[in-house]
């Protein structure tokens, strides 16, 4: 019930339709450098609930932070589950954050797969840093990048 | 028991409660006044032991949750405490009878009462009651902590006397059965005496005694009873009452690991705390539960334990605690009715891992906390508990979150559901989610750098401050909050959306007029100094002055500024001005258009200075979409200086010249310091003099007393023969000093000689015969004194500037030093500098020498083949006085 008032709250501001599947990439300092959600409508909703879930992310980043000398586990896990969604982190060496969110109902998607997506996201976010013209920090704009993405929205969505 | 008490923390299990509340009609500042009193006796040291007794106290407690005391004793209300006023002793059995009343409300629980009275004198005041303590007034009371102590010790008296009765008793009868408000019809004509019913007798009572030593102050004994009652409990599936032996368990081991405490004042002193942590953090074994299974005795209830068994090592660890509030959660779940227990159990949970820095523990116990449900919630309840989760959050470094819940929050109180919106509350809400979103009002923080932050949830958050305002009914909050919007936003909106921002703003900012500086927020952070440029400053503010970076009092200067707009659409831009520190200075305003997404645009301010001294230009302010707003050069990121010192001198003469001749567009180049005013432009034949009328008008208002002319002949590699200007001075000397409004003419002659021979190539162009000759218009022997009989001069230059490219130019620059006034005293003077630009054309060429022999050996003719390049007639003449006339374009011999 609690729940759903704050569910309520929410879709009464940002319309009713949720998202099944969404990605973002987060920056270093914590600015969104590239975000994308099945459906545009409840855009704003899936920018709250990666916003509040970087929480969770500084929090596992800072508990690694103390263990000095390990090769460090870029995947992060299951950030938090909520009623609707599960909410999935990687983080880079560069502190560059990727986050999937998905439909909770969504079963078929296993923590190896999730893992493939970041690594497939990782290593296109790679190639969109070694172009030359484009600046980190910058929003992406790559369609490269945009395709990668397009292709997970499929596959899970 | 319907609402929580989100303030409950561990340790507040080992506290009494005491309800603290006035009787009849009490002043309300004089009743909390005392009530602070009271309350300051927060702990009373037991004479005669070494123990402590910690007293909670409330002024407000809803009987239905005391209801709950046996479950959990700290619920129970054992002291009453009333506050009353009496004026005389006729009213004192009508204030007895209400305290008596009062005391029925909680006659189950109460194990002492008070009444202070205060006001009333005489006779009954005199005797000596331990159950009303009597003062004259509120101010003459100096004793109330005293009888408070004196309470609290009865109240000791008592609650060690409940401990020892129930964990002696040993009566062969049954031990009776603790239950909750909504357990009671469950055991209606359940079988009393089986094994089962007798076990969860026990266990509830071993609880219950743990409770009782818990809050007596000893807390090993408490430790021991709550195990065994687990053991008890968890042996009948007595889940509810396990799960509250269990959180007794936790609560005890809190306050053994962190007597820093975790609720309020835990934040205050954490170096107490943290260095308890640091050291019973690891100790080994002291999870593992001893207990000597000798001590079950047959009844189940032992009175001393403590000799038998460890005591540390009933402790759990910091990590078993948590565990241990996992289960005792998640069995306080199974139960509907216990929702606030479970609740409540949550944030002390997340209190004790806030205080051991596991946040995401803490975390997922907010998280449940969030899906705990308690019925029907009125709307302030939902607003206290999304207030409390979101200072939760906070407390364990979850500001994002926070942020989140205080923003729901305040949503919360706009709720449509409200018949009254509380829109202050909703805004104040608001603001404090700020710094959740990385977002601060003060306008340092956010022009130290580029944007940070979450801009999607920032701009929402923005607009959401601009309407709450709006409902509040301060548009001029709102127009602030905008213009923030617009200001460190605009990279962020579309084209769209910053039409629609600033038509609102236009919108708010018609309904508050004027007065718009000064803005103080209810209750909030101080905005004073926001800035607004909505058409930003350009990197590089050029300063463009007259006189040498000296600015003369009186006079019209001039501050160039670049500017450009952002914006996709035209900017009016009104009552743009300078902002200027250090002398009197009067601001022109300037009004103006820029163009949608202008590249930098060129702004002239002007101003004049009205006294003399140092003047400092520390910006600029501008009136855009009716918001004024000043900008400091100091705060433009993009801008280095930090304003621009000029001196302003004192009031000089000024001048204006103008000549008879047309202005020309000409610049003379290489004009490094000086500036001119203005320049001439003539167009002249070789050897062709002209006359110049320059008219000295005294257009300030000063006296011009001196004057001086000079002349400079620049960028030419040309040999000038003769004077190229000559002038005669003393005329217009003569005329001085010149008052304000007078005029002075001056003649000035420009002649120019110059050599056009050499110019082979276009003789080549005009003999075909290819015989190169040497032109000697004017150094030879037949000098050649040409005259041009016209004078319009600007018609032919067009034609032949374009068919001959032989024009030669002469540039020169007349400068007029003059001064005047106060300032000619301290020894300034002004320039004036008139450039003269004159175009040479050449009169006549000698195409061909050659010669013929006369009729004389000692003579010959020398032939001279003359050539007319200009469109006049010219007349040759030589020594012999014999002419030739030439027309234009003509070749004679």
């Amino acid at each position: 019930m609690f729940g759903d008032s704050i569910r309520k709250c929410l879709a009464g501001l940002q319309g009713t339709q949720t998202w099944r599947v969404g990605i973002a990439v987060i920056a270093k300092e914590n600015y969104p450098l590239y975000i994308r959600s099945v459906a545009s409508q409840s855009e704003l909703k899936f920018h709250y609930t990666v916003h509040t879930s970087l929480d969770v992310v500084e929090e596992k980043i800072s508990a690694v932070g103390k263990s000095l000398g390990d090769q460090r586990e870029l995947y992060l896990g299951l950030l938090y589950p909520t009623e609707d969604y599960k909410v999935y982190g990687y983080v880079t060496n560069s502190k560059v954050k990727f986050v999937i969110v998905v439909d909770s109902s969504n079963t078929s998607l296993r923590d190896n797969e999730i893992r493939s997506m970041f690594r497939k996201l990782h290593n296109s976010f790679t190639d969109v840093m070694c172009n030359p013209f484009h600046n980190p920090g910058d929003p992406i704009q790559s369609k490269a990048f945009d395709g990668i993405v397009s292709g997970m929205m499929v596959q899970t969505g | 028991m319907s609402i929580p008490d989100y303030m409950q923390c561990a340790e507040d299990h080992q506290t009494v409660l005491v309800v603290v509340q006035p009787v009849g009609i009490v002043p309300e500042d004089q009743f909390f006044k005392i009530y602070k009193r009271i309350a300051s006796v927060s702990q009373v040291s037991i004479r005669d032991s070494q123990r402590l007794l910690y007293i909670r106290y409330r002024h407000h407690y809803l009987p239905e949750n005391n209801e709950w005391g046996d479950f959990q004793t700290h619920r129970k209300v054992v002291g009453l405490v009333s506050i009353t006023t009496c004026d005389s002793a006729k009213d004192w059995p009508q204030t007895s009878e209400r305290f008596h009343g009062q005391k029925e409300v909680y006659s189950s629980t109460l194990y002492d009462s008070r009444l202070m009275v205060f006001g009333l004198q005489g006779e009954i005041a005199e005797q000596q009651r331990t159950d009303v303590a009597f003062y004259p007034s509120f101010e003459e009371s100096p004793d109330v902590e005293r009888r408070v102590e004196d309470f609290v010790e009865s109240i000791f008296i008592v609650l060690e006397s409940k401990r020892l009765d129930r964990a002696t008793d040993k009566s062969g009868d049954k031990t009776p059965l603790l239950c909750v408000p909504f357990e009671k019809k469950d055991f209606v004509g359940l079988d009393t005496d089986s094994r089962h019913y007798k076990k969860r007798c026990q266990g509830r009572m071993r609880k219950h005694v743990g409770d009782l030593c818990l809050q007596a102050g000893m807390l090993q004994d408490a430790l021991v009873h709550y195990h065994m009652a687990v053991e008890l409990l968890r042996g009948v599936n007595d889940f509810l009452w396990l799960g509250a032996a269990l959180e007794g368990l936790c609560s005890a081991s809190v306050i053994f690991h962190y007597p820093g405490g975790t609720g309020k004042l835990a934040g205050r002193k954490p170096s107490v705390s943290q260095a308890a942590d640091t050291g019973k953090r690891h100790r080994p074994g002291a999870q593992e539960v001893l207990i000597d299974p000798g001590a079950l005795t047959a009844n189940g209830i032992s009175a001393d334990t403590s000799t038998e068994i460890g005591r540390a090592k009933n402790c759990l660890s910091p990590e078993d605690i948590i565990e241990k509030y996992k289960e005792a959660i998640s069995y306080y779940g199974k139960y509907k009715n216990a929702g606030v227990i479970e609740l409540e159990a949550c944030v002390k949970a997340v209190r004790v891992l806030a205080i051991q820095k596991r946040a995401r523990e803490a975390s997922e116990f907010l998280q449940n906390a969030v899906y705990i449900n308690l019925g029907q919630l009125s709307e302030e309840e939902k607003i206290q508990r999304y207030s409390i989760l979101s200072e939760l959050y906070e407390l364990i470094g979850f500001h994002r979150k926070s942020a989140f819940f205080k923003r729901v929050a305040a949503m919360q109180c706009v709720a449509p559901t409200i018949p009254e919106p509380g829109w202050r509350a909703c805004y104040k809400l608001l603001l404090e989610t700020l710094p959740g979103y990385s977002l601060s009002l003060d306008p340092k923080d956010f022009s130290k750098g580029p944007h940070r932050g979450w801009a999607a949830v920032q701009v929402r958050l923005l607009h959401e401050l601009v309407y709450a305002s709006r409902r509040m009914g301060n548009p001029a909050l709102s127009v602030r909050h905008l213009s923030f919007l617009l200001q460190t936003m605009l990279d962020f909106l579309s084209d769209q959306e910053k039409k629609e921002v600033t038509q609102s703003l236009e919108n708010y900012t018609s309904k508050c007029p004027g007065g718009m500086e000064v803005i103080t927020l209810p209750d909030a952070a101080d905005l004073d100094g926001l800035l607004c440029c909505c058409c930003r400053c350009s990197p590089a503010v050029k300063l463009s002055l007259f006189s040498d970076f000296q600015w003369v009092q009186g006079d019209v200067c001039e501050v160039q500024l670049m500017v450009y707009n952002p914006m996709p659409y035209e900017l009016r831009v009104e009552n743009m001005g300078l902002l200027t520190s250090g002398v009197e200075f009067e601001s022109l305003p300037a009004a103006l258009s820029l163009p949608a997404e202008s590249g930098l645009y060129p702004v002239t301010l002007v101003g004049v200075p009205r006294t003399a001294g140092n003047i400092t230009i520390n910006g600029y302010h501008t009136s855009v979409f009716g918001v004024t707003s000043e900008c400091l050069l100091e705060t433009l990121p993009t801008v280095k200086t930090s304003g621009c010192l000029v001196e302003v001198i004192p009031s000089l003469p000024r001048l204006q010249l103008s000549t008879s001749l047309p202005r020309s567009t000409h610049t003379v180049q290489s004009m490094s310091k000086e500036e001119l005013c203005s320049s001439v432009s003539v167009q002249l034949f070789n050897g062709e003099k002209q006359q110049m009328t320059i008219t000295l008008e005294n257009i300030g208002s000063e006296e011009i007393q001196t004057l001086e002319l000079t002349s400079k002949i620049v960028s030419t590699k040309e040999k000038v023969f003769g004077e190229f200007l000559s002038w005669d001075l003393e005329d217009a000397l003569s005329h001085l000093p010149l008052k304000p409004g007078q005029a002075v003419t001056l003649t000035v002659g420009i002649k120019v000689k110059l050599d056009f021979s050499g110019q082979e190539s276009l003789l080549q162009d005009l003999n075909e015969d290819g015989i190169s000759v040497t032109g000697l218009p004017i150094s030879s022997p037949l000098r050649q004194v040409l005259k041009a009989r016209s004078e319009s001069k600007s018609v032919s230059s067009e034609s032949g500037k374009t068919e001959y490219s032989h024009v030669k130019t002469l540039e020169a620059v007349l400068n007029f030093k003059y001064s005047g006034g106060v300032g000619k005293v301290e020894g300034y003077y002004k320039e004036l500098s008139l450039g003269v630009h004159v175009d040479v054309e050449p009169s006549v060429f000698f195409t061909r020498v050659s010669t013929l022999p006369a009729t004389s050996t000692r003579q010959c003719h020398l032939l001279l083949d003359i050539f007319n390049p200009t469109e006049h007639e010219l007349t040759v003449s030589a020594k012999n006085n014999q002419e030739l006339v030439l027309h234009a374009s003509e070749c004679q011999r």
